[in-house]
């Protein structure tokens, strides 16, 4: 599965009490592949416009998660080649949360891509 | 065990209104221990803080009374106020992103949608988390 075209995006956002502050090393060090970047979204900005766009086509931009006026994360979405990001945020070929419960359909979906 | 240690000393020590000691090494303590527990560190550096002001505190009342000032309370206070500045000055410090990675940028949704859309002709994948 390491395909070095894969492109990881990961957003860090505060959500939790005890989100003071941007990740410090121990989060920021879970993620090592080189084919990450990673993020700070402290205004939540990336989950509003997931929102917006969740509010007419909830199931494919969201997958299994429900929107329940939250801040959208511990979110995953898997993007193939192609998608691009337009007016709205795109519709993922898998998305689902929390990803504890969604990672082994995750990992199966990504297999078939890569 | 090193904070537990610290905690039971300090304890004795505070109720004892004897040694300011005690204090300096349980925020010591704390700060040490604050790294194996992430997701607690604000609150465990926070308690450090506080348990350090307290022993500030006892220190300025023993002169007060007209005690002796030591030394080694002294070098400890010392010691302890640099450990707990140390351990929130890593906390609060901007990780470095690991090696490969760019550096860990405060998300601009124009400048992401670019590189979203950048790498159009690759499979990505979007992850939302929070850091604790």
């Amino acid at each position: 599965m390491r395909d070095p075209g894969l492109r990881v995006f990961v957003v860090w956002e505060p959500v939790l009490l005890t989100d003071w502050h941007a990740p410090g090393a121990g989060a920021v060090g879970r993620v090592p592949d080189a084919r990450a970047q990673q993020f700070w979204d402290p205004k939540h900005l990336l989950s509003a416009e997931i929102r917006r766009a969740a509010q007419s086509n909830e199931t494919g931009v969201l997958g299994a998660r429900r929107l329940h006026g939250g801040i959208v994360w511990d979110f995953v979405a898997l993007y193939p080649a192609g998608v691009l990001w337009d007016a709205a945020f795109p519709e993922a070929q898998f998305a689902g949360a929390p990803v504890v419960r969604v990672i082994d359909d995750f990992r199966r979906q990504l297999a078939v891509k890569l | 065990m090193a904070s537990s240690l610290a905690a039971a000393i300090s304890v004795t020590a505070a109720l004892s209104c004897c040694l300011p000691l005690g204090p300096f090494l349980l925020a010591a303590g704390f700060a040490g221990a604050s790294g194996f527990f992430l997701s607690l560190q604000p609150y465990l550096i926070a308690f450090a803080v506080l348990i350090l002001a307290f022993g500030f505190v006892q220190a300025f009342r023993a002169r007060k009374c007209g005690r002796r000032r030591r030394i080694f309370n002294a070098a400890v206070l010392l010691g302890s106020t640099g450990l707990v500045v140390s351990a929130i000055l890593y906390s609060f410090a901007p990780a470095a992103a690991p090696a490969g990675q760019q550096s860990v940028a405060a998300l601009d949704l124009a400048s992401f949608r670019e590189s979203f859309n950048a790498a159009a002709g690759r499979t990505r994948v979007v992850v939302l988390l929070s850091p604790t």
